[in-house]
C-alpha cells in the first residue's frame, strides 16, 4: 500500500516505511543532511534535517521520521530555515576557517550547507577548541578541529567494516574521534571513512593535496585488482587518475584500500628494448615488434607451433585474452596460453569438466542470507576479495546493510541498533591455516593446512555419498572421517606433514555430520585453494557435496573466490582449459615435441628445460617473482631461445627478456573483465602517452601481418563487439556504456533472482565462452556440461570412486621438503610452508602508495605470535627460512591470526620469495626457520 | 503527614536488612499479588491508583506498562532507574540505602505484572553504600526464596541484576541507560520506536524510577483506591521531596502530592536559612524553571506546577534566598549540564558551552546587553531540537533566570560585575 504525502504542496506516493527525508528526495526536494548516509545505520544527531510536520509542535529530524499517510511537511517555513541556520552556526562555532588550506575544500558538505543555508557571519568570539592533527593510519589523516561529530565513521567501523578501529572518545563538546587505543585504521576497508566523512577530518593520505576536487574529471570503471569487480570511479585530472572513489548510488558503496589506493603503485615502463651481447638497448617499438614477429615465425617454422608458449598474466582483459588466444591458437596454431604461473590447467577431461561445473554452480555472496551454517574452505574473504568479504557478513546478518537507499524503505528506523553482530544465528566454520577477518563470536576457527582442507571436504562428500547411499548411517561420523583420512592420498602420515588434532580427531567428525545436515550451508572457497594444484580435488568435492546435499532436500551455495584480477574471465574465455591433449593429436607428436594445447606454465617450463618450448611469450606478469620451484623455472627462462616478455613494468623476468615490449598498466588499458559472480565489468582507461588500446593489440597485429594474415581485432571496443555476436551475449552495451554501467550478466538478467541451486542460463555468464575454445582454436568443442552434480546418478558413481580414493586432486603428492630423520639442529624449527597473495591490508599492492611504517615493503615472513613468542622472536627480526630446494633471508612480522606450526611467505614481492622455497602448491613443504643476526630489537 | 509508606522504615536500626523488612509487613504484598492477583489485575491496580513516575516526567505507570507489547514471543525486560543524578536530588538515594527490600519487592510485583523473568537496576555509580546493601538485599531475598527461579515457591521466577553506572547524568535518561547497561556508549536513542517496543537489546522493555517503583507494594496491599485518596486529583499518592539550598533542615520529606510549597519549605523544612527572605525556588531539580516567592502557595505536584509554568520534575526543590545571584545559578547549571551533555547532537554538544561562555562573561562583568539576547536566541536553537529532552533541560536554568531576572543580568551587565560578590567575593 503507497502513502501519500505532501512536501511543501509536491505531493508523492511512497511505501510504508519511507523516511521523510527519502519521500522528499523523490518529490524532489532536497533537505541538507550531515549525520545520515544511505548506507549506515540513522543516527538522528546531527539536527540539520528538523522539518515541519503539519500537527506536529515540534520540527522533526527528516532523517528518522517515517512517512504515514496524508502527511503534510513543511521544509520551507521561517521556523526550519532558523533551525538550519542554528545548526549550522553551532557547528561553525569551533570549526576552523581553514577551507582555503583545507583538502575537503569544493567537496565539503559544511561548507557548501553554511553557503546555502547559513548566516553570513559567525557570532562565536571565543577561543575554539583544538586538536593536533595526526595520521590515524597508513591511508588516513585526521584533523579533529575540523569534525562535526557526526560520527560517520565510527558507524562505519561498528557496523559495516566491523573493524571497529575508530570510535568515539570523551562526550559533550569534549568528544572526539580516533583510533581505539593500540589500534590505527588498517583494515581492509580503512579509505572509505575518508569518502564517508563529509568534511576535511578525515582526509586521504594518497590524495591530499594533488589536486583540488573541482579539477577532477570523473570517469566510471570497475576495479580490476580482484575479481569482485566493484565499480568505481576513476578521478582524473589531465587524464592521469588522482583518486578512485564509489560511485554515487552504486549497489557497492565500500571498495577496499587496495581498488581505492592501488593505483597508486602503478609505475610504467615506455621504451621497449632488445638484448643484445647480454645487454638490453632501447629500440623503437616497430623494431621490436618485427623482431619478435619474425623470431616467432622462425622458430614455428624450425620447430612447429608446439614450441611458442604463452603464460598470461591475472590482469588481463578479457579482450586480450581473445586476442592472445585468436593470434596464438588460431593463426599460430599453438596451443600453449597458460593462465599464470600457479594456475594448473587441467589434466583431463575430468578435471575440464569439474572446473566448468563450478563455474556454473557459482553461488553470489548475497545467496547465503539464511544459511544457518558456513564453511569457509582456506577463505578470509574479508582479506582476498573485501567487498564480497563484506557483503557475505552482511547476507549473514552479522554486518548492517545501512538504512535504505533514497526512495527505498527502510526498516524500523534505527534497527542497526539491536546490534547486527547479535542478531544472526548462522555457524560459521573456518577452515584453514588462517583465523579470518574480523573475529566474531559465530566463528569457530580450525587450524588446518591447504591439503588437509582439501581433504576434509573430500571427507565430507564421501560423508554425504554414504548417507545418501544409506550406508553412512550406520557408521559413526568420526569412523567415516578416520577411515577415508588414512585412505586420504598425500595428506597424512607422511613426514613432517603438519597435522592439525582437530582434523584428525573427533571434533571435526561431529562437525561433518553437522555440515551433512544443515538446512543451507555456505561453503566458501578461498582463492589460494582455487589457484592451487588442489584445485580441482577441492572443487570436485565441493560439487559433489551439493549434489548430495541437494538429493538429501537441503541446500547449499558454493562460492568461489577465483584468484586475482580477471581469473574469472580468463576460465570462462577458455584459456586455461584450452585443447585437449588427446586434441592436439598427431602435429605435436609429428613435431616429436613442444607443449600441447592446455599445458600448464608447469609443462610449459618442464619443457622450456628438456628444450621442447623454444618461445615464451610472457604477458602482463613477472613469473620468476609468482612461480613456485623458482630455480628450475629461472634455467627454464635462461633456456629458451626466445623469450618476450611484455608488461607494465621492468620486472626480473623483462631483465632476462630477448624483447620486452612496454603495456600500459591495468588502469591504462580499456577493456572488460568478468566478475566473481559473472557480470562483465567494464574498465575505462586512464590517458596514458601509449593511449588507451592495449598495447598487446599492436604487437599481435604485427605479428598476424607477418603472417600475412589480417586482423581487424586490434581495438578492444570491436573484440568486444566481436565477443559479443560470437558468444551471443544479449547486451546492448558497447564497452563504454559497459563501464557506465556497475556491470552487466552476459543473458541480460538483472541477477537479482538466483541461488547457488540454479544453474540455468541466468548467471553463467560467457555460457556460450566455453565456444571459445573452439573458437579460438578450432578443435574440440565443449558441450554445455549436463547439470550432473545435480543427479544423484552421477554423483554415486563419483562418490564411488572418491571412496576407491581415484578422484580429486591431491593425489600421492611426494613431500618435497622432507629430510632425512634425526635431532633437528637447536636453532632451527621446522614449519610447514604456506605462501600465496598476502591480504588487502598488507597488500603488496599498497606497498608503495603510503610509505606507512608497518607495511611491509618488502618480502616477509609471517609467523604466529605463538610460534615467535616461543623462540623469542619478534617484530622485524631478520629470519633465514630454509626448504630442501634454497633459502630466503627476510624479516618476521608477528601474526595473531595464522597457525602455530606454520610459516607464510607471501607471492607478490620482486626478488626471491617463496618459490625459491616450495617445488609446487600441491605438496607439503617443510621448512627450518632460523633467526639469523641482527634484526629489530625484542 | 501522619502515615509514612515510602519512608516508613527509615530510621529503624537495620531497615536495608530483610528480617527488619519482613518484621514489619514486607513482601506481604508480594505474596498476595502472587497468590491472589492475575498480572493483569496488578496492571489494573496501578492504573487505578493513578501513580504517576516519579522519574521526571510524570507519565502515568499503569499506561506505560500497557505500552509494552503482550504478544511477542521472546524476552522482556524491566528496568529501575537508580542512576539520580538531577542536581538537588537525592530522594531515591534513601530507599536504596535504607530500605531496598521495599524497591525489590516492588520490582518482584512489576515484573510479575508484566511477565518479566529478568529485572535490572541501574545504579548511580557514585553510590557505592546504596549498590553494596541493594546487592546484599538481592542475595537474602534470593535465598529467602523472594526472588529467583520460585518466587515464594510458585511458577514466578526473577532474576534481578544490579549494575553500576560509571558516572554520567545523560545515563539517567531512559535509553542512554538502556545504551550503557548493553555495555556501550550512554547516548540517548532516537525515539520512535519507544522501549515499550524496542529496549534492552531490541527487547520490549519498562524503564521505572526507584520511588515509582517503590509505590507498588502500597498499592497492592492496601488498594488502589487508598493510594488514589492520597494527594490531589490527577496527582495521586505520597512524594518524596528533596529539599536542599537555603532552608533550615534540608532533607527528604515524604508529603502527600499537592502539599503547597510554603507548607514544605516553612513547616517542615524550617525555613529560609538564617531568616532571609525567600527569592526562587526551582521545584523539581536543575531542570525545571525557576518560580518566584510570588509562586510560593503553589500546590506542589505535576498539574499545578506546569500551571504556573513550572514542573514538579523529579521533585527536587532547590531553595534560593534573597542573596543568591541568579546568573550564578544559571552559571553553575549550564557548565553541569554543558559537562554532562552526551555529545551526540550538534545543538546540545556545542550550544551550551557557548552559553556558558556567555554567562560567563556576564557573571564577571564583560557581558552586554546584547549577550542576554543571544543567550536567549542559543537556547532557543537548542530547545525542542535535540534528540533527547536534555537539550530542553539544559537550557532552563538560563531561560528561566532570565524570563524572571531580567533585571539581575542587566545590572552585572550594567556595573560591570555581580551585585552580589563583595570586592573579596564573598556573599554581601
Ligand atoms: C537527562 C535526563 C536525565 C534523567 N535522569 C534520571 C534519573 O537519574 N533517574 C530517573 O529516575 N529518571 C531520570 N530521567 C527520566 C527517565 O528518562 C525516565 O523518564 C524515567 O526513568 C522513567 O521513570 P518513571 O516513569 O518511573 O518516572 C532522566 C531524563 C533525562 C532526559
Ligand atoms: S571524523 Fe568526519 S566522519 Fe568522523 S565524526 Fe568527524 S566529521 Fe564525522
Ligand atoms: S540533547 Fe544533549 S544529551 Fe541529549 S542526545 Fe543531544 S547531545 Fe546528547
Ligand atoms: S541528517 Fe537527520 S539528524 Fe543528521
Amino acid at each position: 500500500m503507497a502513502l501519500k504525502v505532501t512536501i511543501d504542496n509536491r505531493t508523492v506516493e511512497v511505501e510504508p516505511g519511507t523516511t521523510v527525508l527519502n519521500a522528499a528526495s523523490q518529490a524532489g526536494v532536497y533537505i541538507p543532511h550531515l549525520c545520515y548516509h544511505r548506507k549506515l545505520s540513522i543516527k538522528g544527531s546531527c539536527r540539520l534535517c528538523l522539518i515541519e510536520v503539519e500537527g506536529t509542535p515540534k520540527l522533526q529530524p527528516a532523517c528518522s521520521t517515517l512517512v504515514c499517510d496524508g502527511m503534510r511537511v513543511k521544509t520551507d517555513t521561517q521556523q526550519v530555515k532558523d533551525a538550519r541556520r542554528a545548526v549550522l552556526e553551532l557547528l561553525l562555532l569551533n570549526h576552523p576557517l581553514d577551507c582555503p588550506v583545507c583538502d575537503a575544500g569544493g567537496e565539503c558538505k559544511l561548507q557548501d550547507y553554511v553557503f546555502w543555508y547559513g548566516r553570513g557571519r559567525g557570532r562565536f568570539v571565543f577561543e575554539k577548541r583544538t586538536f593536533a592533527r595526526e595520521d590515524v593510519g597508513p591511508f588516513v589523516s585526521r584533523d579533529m578541529n575540523r569534525c562535526i561529530h557526526c560520527t560517520r565513521c565510527a558507524r562505519f567501523a561498528a557496523e559495516v567494516s566491523l573493524a571497529e578501529d575508530i570510535g568515539v572518545f570523551e562526550r559533550g563538546d569534549r568528544t572526539w574521534v580516533g583510533p581505539y587505543p593500540g589500534k590505527e585504521l588498517r583494515s581492509p576497508f580503512s579509505g572509505n571513512v575518508t569518502e564517508l566523512c563529509p568534511v576535511g577530518a578525515l582526509t586521504d593520505r594518497v590524495f591530499r593535496f594533488k589536486a583540488r576536487s573541482w579539477e577532477l574529471t570523473d570517469t566510471p570503471s570497475s576495479c580490476p585488482l580482484c575479481p569482485v569487480g566493484c565499480p568505481t570511479l576513476l578521478q582524473t585530472r589531465d587524464g592521469r587518475i588522482l583518486r578512485i572513489r564509489t560511485r554515487e548510488k552504486s549497489r557497492t558503496p565500500w571498495i577496499c584500500d587496495l581498488g581505492r589506493f592501488g593505483f597508486a603503485a602503478r609505475r610504467e615502463e615506455t621504451r621497449p628494448t632488445v638484448m643484445e651481447d647480454g645487454r638490453q638497448i632501447e629500440v623503437p617499438w616497430d623494431v621490436a615488434a618485427q623482431m619478435v614477429a619474425g623470431r616467432l615465425r622462425t622458430i614455428s617454422k624450425e620447430s612447429g607451433p608446439e614450441s611458442i608458449g604463452v603464460v598470461c598474466g591475472t590482469l588481463a582483459t578479457n579482450e586480450e585474452l581473445f586476442a592472445l588466444q585468436h593470434v596464438f591458437r588460431n593463426v599460430l596454431k599453438c596451443g600453449s596460453v597458460s593462465f599464470g604461473p600457479r594456475t594448473p590447467a587441467p589434466a583431463s577431461h575430468e578435471q575440464r569438466r569439474v572446473l566448468e561445473d563450478a563455474l556454473r554452480a557459482q553461488g553470489r555472496a548475497g545467496d547465503l542470507v539464511g544459511c544457518d551454517s558456513v564453511l569457509l574452505l582456506c577463505a578470509d574473504p574479508y582479506e582476498e576479495a573485501p567487498v564480497a568479504g563484506l557483503k557475505l557478513l552482511q547476507a549473514l546478518g552479522l554486518a548492517s546493510s545501512g538504512a535504505g537507499e533514497v526512495g527505498e524503505a527502510v526498516g524500523v528506523v534505527g534497527a542497526a541498533r539491536d546490534s547486527a553482530r547479535g542478531g544472526s544465528a548462522v555457524r560459521i566454520t573456518a577452515l584453514g591455516p588462517r583465523r579470518p577477518e574480523p573475529p566474531s563470536v559465530q566463528t569457530t576457527w580450525i587450524a588446518a593446512t591447504p591439503q588437509d582442507c582439501a581433504d576434509m571436504v573430500k571427507r565430507l562428500a564421501l560423508e554425504l555419498a554414504n548417507m545418501c547411499e544409506g550406508t553412512g548411517t550406520a557408521r559413526t561420523h568420526g569412523d567415516t572421517g578416520k577411515a577415508q583420512a588414512t585412505g586420504g592420498p598425500g595428506t597424512t602420515g607422511t613426514a613432517g606433514t603438519l597435522k592439525s588434532a582437530a582434523v584428525e580427531g573427533r571434533e571435526l567428525g561431529s562437525e561433518l555430520g553437522f555440515w551433512s545436515t544443515s538446512r543451507k550451508l555456505g561453503i566458501v572457497v578461498g582463492g589460494e585453494l582455487v589457484g592451487s594444484s588442489l584445485v580441482y580435488g577441492v572443487l570436485a568435492s565441493v560439487l559433489r557435496v551439493c549434489a548430495a546435499r541437494s538429493a538429501l532436500g537441503v541446500e547449499t551455495v558454493p562460492l568461489f573466490l577465483f584468484g586475482s584480477g580477471n581469473a574469472r574471465g580468463a576460465l570462462e574465455l577458455g584459456v586455461l582449459a584450452g585443447q585437449s591433449r588427446a586434441g592436439s593429436g598427431g602435429r605435436g607428436d609429428d613435431s616429436g615435441g613442444g607443449v600441447s594445447d592446455g599445458a600448464g606454465f608447469r609443462e610449459q617450463m618442464d619443457a622450456a628445460a628438456g628444450g621442447k618450448l623454444r618461445a615464451l611469450f610472457v604477458f602482463g606478469l613477472d613469473p620468476l617473482a609468482e612461480c613456485y620451484d623458482r630455480a628450475k623455472v629461472e634455467e627454464a627462462l635462461k633456456k629458451v631461445d626466445f623469450l618476450c616478455v611484455q608488461s607494465d613494468t621492468v620486472n626480473e623476468t623483462a631483465g632476462m627478456a630477448h624483447v620486452y615490449l612496454p603495456l600500459q598498466s591495468v588502469f591504462g588499458r580499456k577493456g572488460s573483465f568478468v566478475d566473481l559472480e559473472g557480470r562483465l565489468t567494464g574498465l575505462s582507461a586512464e590517458q596514458s602517452p601509449q593511449g588507451e588500446e592495449s598495447l598487446l593489440f599492436g604487437l599481435l597485429r604485427t605479428v598476424c601481418e607477418a603472417r600475412g594474415v589480417a586482423t581487424e581485432l586490434d581495438k578492444a571496443e570491436a573484440i568486444f563487439s566481436y565477443m559479443k555476436g560470437r558468444y551471443g551475449w544479449n547486451l546492448n552495451e558497447n564497452l563504454k556504456a559497459l563501464s557506465d554501467s556497475e556491470g552487466v550478466f552476459p543473458d541480460g538478467s538483472d541477477g537479482r533472482s538466483g541461488n547457488g541451486q540454479d544453474v540455468g542460463s541466468k548467471r553463467v555468464p560467457a555460457r556460450a565462452a566455453s565456444r571459445d575454445a573452439r573458437a579460438a582454436s578450432d578443435s574440440v568443442s565443449w558441450k554445455r556440461p549436463p547439470r550432473a552434480w545435480l543427479l544423484p546418478r552421477d554423483f554415486e558413481g563419483e562418490a564411488r570412486a572418491a571412496g576407491r580414493g581415484a578422484a580429486g586432486g591431491s593425489a600421492g603428492a611426494p613431500v618435497r621438503g622432507a629430510r632425512e630423520p634425526g635431532p633437528p639442529p637447536q636453532e632451527a624449527e621446522e614449519f610447514v610452508l604456506l605462501s600465496g597473495r598476502a591480504g588487502v591490508s598488507r597488500s603488496v599492492w599498497a606497498r608503495d602508495v603510503s610509505g606507512h611504517p608497518k607495511i611491509p615493503k618488502s618480502l616477509f615472513v609471517e609467523i604466529s605470535r605463538a610460534d615467535a613468542e616461543r623462540l623469542e622472536i619478534c617484530e622485524g627480526e631478520s629470519l633465514e627460512v630454509t626448504s630442501a630446494l634454497g633459502s630466503v633471508r627476510t624479516a618476521a612480522v608477528l601474526s595473531e591470526s595464522l597457525m602455530p606450526g606454520a610459516v607464510f611467505v607471501p607471492f607478490g614481492f620482486p626478488g626471491p620469495g617463496p618459490g625459491v622455497l616450495a617445488g609446487s602448491g600441491d605438496e607439503v613443504t617443510v621448512v627450518r626457520v632460523r633467526k639469523v643476526g641482527v634484526g629489530a630489537e625484542c | 503527614m501522619a502515615e509514612k509508606i515510602l519512608l516508613k522504615n527509615v530510621g529503624i536500626p537495620g531497615s536495608e536488612r530483610l528480617e527488619t523488612y519482613r518484621s514489619r509487613g514486607g513482601y506481604r504484598a508480594l505474596e498476595k499479588a502472587l497468590r491472589e492477583l492475575k498480572p493483569s489485575e496488578v496492571t489494573d491496580a496501578v492504573k487505578k491508583s493513578g501513580l504517576r513516575g516519579r522519574g521526571g516526567a510524570g507519565f502515568p505507570t499503569g499506561l506505560k506498562w500497557s505500552f509494552v507489547p503482550k504478544d511477542v514471543p521472546g524476552p522482556r525486560y524491566l528496568c529501575c532507574n537508580a542512576d539520580e543524578g538531577e542536581p538537588g536530588t537525592f530522594k531515591d538515594r534513601v530507599i536504596l540505602e535504607n530500605d531496598p527490600h521495599m524497591l525489590l519487592e516492588g520490582i518482584a510485583i512489576s515484573c510479575f505484572a508484566l511477565s518479566v523473568v529478568e529485572a535490572f537496576i541501574y545504579i548511580r555509580g557514585e553510590f557505592a553504600l546504596g549498590a553494596e546493601r541493594l546487592e546484599r538485599a538481592v542475595a537474602e531475598a534470593e535465598e529467602a526464596g523472594l526472588l529467583g527461579p520460585n518466587v515464594l515457591g510458585s511458577d514466578f521466577g526473577l532474576k534481578v541484576h544490579v549494575h553500576r553506572g560509571a558516572g554520567s547524568y545523560i545515563c539517567g535518561e531512559e535509553t542512554a541507560l538502556l545504551e550503557s547497561l548493553e555495555g556501550k556508549r550512554g547516548l540517548p536513542r532516537l525515539k520512535p520506536p519507544f522501549p515499550a517496543s524496542v529496549g534492552l537489546y531490541g527487547r520490549p522493555t519498562v524503564i521505572n524510577n526507584v520511588e515509582t517503583l517503590s509505590c507498588v507494594p502500597s498499592i497492592v496491599q492496601n488498594g488502589p483506591e487508598w493510594f488514589a485518596s492520597i494527594g490531589t486529583k490527577g496527582n495521586t499518592g505520597p512524594k518524596l521531596f528533596a529539599v536542599s539550598g537555603h532552608v533550615e533542615r534540608p532533607g527528604v520529606y515524604e508529603l502527600p502530592l499537592g502539599v503547597t510549597l510554603r507548607e514544605l519549605l516553612f513547616e517542615y523544612a524550617g525555613g529560609i536559612r538564617g531568616g532571609r527572605g525567600l527569592k526562587a525556588v526551582m521545584p523539581g531539580g536543575s531542570s525545571t524553571p525557576v518560580i518566584t516567592a510570588e509562586q510560593a502557595d503553589v500546590k506542589m505536584d505535576f498539574d499545578s506546577l506546569a500551571a504556573v509554568g513550572s514542573a514538579l520534575g523529579s521533585g527536587a526543590v532547590i531553595v534560593m534566598d534573597d542573596a543568591t545571584c541568579m546568573v550564578e545559578v544559571a552559571l553553575g547549571l549550564t557548565k553541569f549540564y554543558r559537562h554532562e551533555s552526551c555529545g551526540q547532537c550538534t545543538p546540545c554538544r556545542e550550544g551550551l558551552g557557548w552559553m556558558v561562555r556567555l554567562l560567563e562573561g556576564i557573571e564577571f562583568g564583560r557581558g552586554s546587553t546584547a549577550d542576554i539576547d543571544l543567550l536567549l536566541e542559543i537556547a532557543s536553537g537548542i530547545s525542542g531540537k535535540t534528540l533527547c529532552p536534555m537539550g530542553d533541560a539544559a537550557v532552563i536554568p538560563a531561560q528561566s533566570t532570565i524570563a524572571r531576572f531580567r533585571d539581575e543580568y542587566e545590572s552585572h551587565v550594567r556595573t560591570g560585575g555581580c551585585p552580589f560578590k563583595s570586592a573579596a567575593g564573598k556573599v554581601e
